[in-house]
């Protein structure tokens, strides 16, 4: 664990991971979290950095917690989503990611908005 | 085109979902789309007998197969197992499909390697027509469980058609309780009308009901069906909804005709009479889906 900090800490980054309906930026964010079609990782400044398919979609429970697990092993520590359910928000408190809603953007949109600190926290 | 999803809900179960949905779409005025949430007890189907137009297989969560040929019958996956769905028979293991919760512990625990996971149908998701407009529902095989990914399945299926179609309003029978599938069917909805009872146990769902919408962030509003079975209950729920701010949208009374026309087969829409287009002007009011 204390290894992973440092890593994080040296390459000095916060990954963003994006629900979002298509894998690239211009599409819109998706409507739903845990059950989005893509998941689109960028960092701090916005710059995308990985596009995937999201497998978690086709569980017939708990698609959160699968989605959530693949994100943070993917370093994800900060969600843009429309919103999230009881278990998604479980699971983030635990892990100490952090969540905003971006209902209604595209992932362009919801990157720079995020950059400019005007997005809202869904976990409060 | 804009399109408005309101769902129907209770927490408890019982309450009337099916009954206040089909009545509800036969008073709205604009074209819709209907679905059918609650796969568990699917029976709007029951009130609106849908001519089927489509069939699509339904494959549920994946299970434990066996290759025999490879099996030696150790019994080592039988001793894992924590669903007691799987046994050695005549030398070799046996998955008692009804039971297999498709963890993989027996994958994990084979020395043979010899187990896989297959997904087997378990029912079938299917679109019918019906005089209110086209209905979206399923129906799943013995065994099989409503999911959140059926749910999502239907509610994709019905804004894919309303899209195509130029329909804008979509009303969705939501399966009781507050669990997984009630979560799919809530999240990004426009509106959820929470049908509540005159009983101790529809207050308290109705809470934690209300909580999910509030988590979901879908505005919501309330109908007490059957009030005057309690009147004193009723009034608790009304003071609870006006301590939480949470809108009474109305109620719908009691009475036996109303049952009897459910009993019949029939959406009693005649039967509660102005008591309906009062309550679906609030809902429309209420949750602003005329835009």
């Amino acid at each position: 664990m204390a290894c992973d900090t440092e890593n994080r800490e040296a390459e000095n980054m916060i990954r963003i991971g994006v629900a979002a309906s298509g894998k690239d930026e211009a599409s819109a964010v998706a409507d739903r979290f845990a059950r989005a079609p893509f998941f689109i990782i960028a960092d701090e400044e916005g710059n995308v950095l990985e596009a995937f398919e999201n497998d978690a979609g086709a569980e017939q429970h708990g698609a959160a917690s699968k989605a959530l697990m693949t994100l943070s092993q993917k370093q994800v520590s900060v969600l843009l989503a429309p919103r999230m359910g009881p278990n998604a928000l479980g699971f983030i408190k635990q892990a100490n990611m952090d969540a905003f809603c971006a209902e209604g953007l595209t992932v362009r949109e919801a990157l720079d908005k995020y950059k400019s600190s005007s997005l809202e926290k869904i976990n409060k | 085109m804009n399109i408005r999803e309101v769902v129907i809900i209770s927490g408890k179960g019982g309450t009337g979902k099916t009954t206040l949905t089909a009545s509800l779409a036969s008073v709205a005025e604009e074209r819709r789309i209907l679905a059918d949430a609650d796969v568990d007890a699917p029976n709007l189907a029951l009130l609106l007998h849908p001519d089927e137009t489509d069939r699509q297989p339904f494959f549920g969560m994946p299970i434990a197969k066996v290759a025999r040929e490879q099996c030696t019958g150790c019994g080592i996956c039988e001793k894992a197992c924590r669903y007691n769905a799987i046994h050695v028979q005549d030398g070799k293991a046996v998955v008692d499909e009804g039971f297999c919760e498709g963890c993989r512990v027996c994958l994990y625990v084979c020395p043979e390697q010899c187990i896989s996971l297959k997904t087997i149908e378990r029912g079938a998701v299917r679109r019918g027509d019906t005089v209110l407009g086209p209905l979206w529902h399923a129906r799943l095989n013995p065994g099989g469980e409503n999911t959140g990914l059926m749910v999502a399945l239907l509610r994709k299926e019905a804004r894919k058609e309303a899209q195509t179609s130029g329909v804008s309003l979509i009303i969705t029978d939501g399966p009781p309780g507050i669990g997984c599938p009630v979560t799919s069917s809530v999240t990004g909805a426009d509106f959820a009308v929470i049908v509540s009872e005159p009983s101790k146990s529809a207050l308290s769902d109705l809470r934690r009901a209300a909580e999910l919408c509030g988590i979901l962030t879908v505005p919501f509003g309330i109908v007490i069906n059957r009030w005057n079975l309690s009147e004193e209950l009723t009034e608790t729920i009304k003071k609870t909804c006006g301590d939480e701010g949470w809108p009474v949208l109305g109620t719908i009374p009691f009475e036996e005709k109303i049952a009897e026309a459910v009993g019949a087969g029939r959406i009693p829409a005649v039967e509660m009479g102005n008591v309906l287009p009062e309550l679906w002007h609030a809902i429309q009011k209420t949750g602003r889906l005329k835009i």
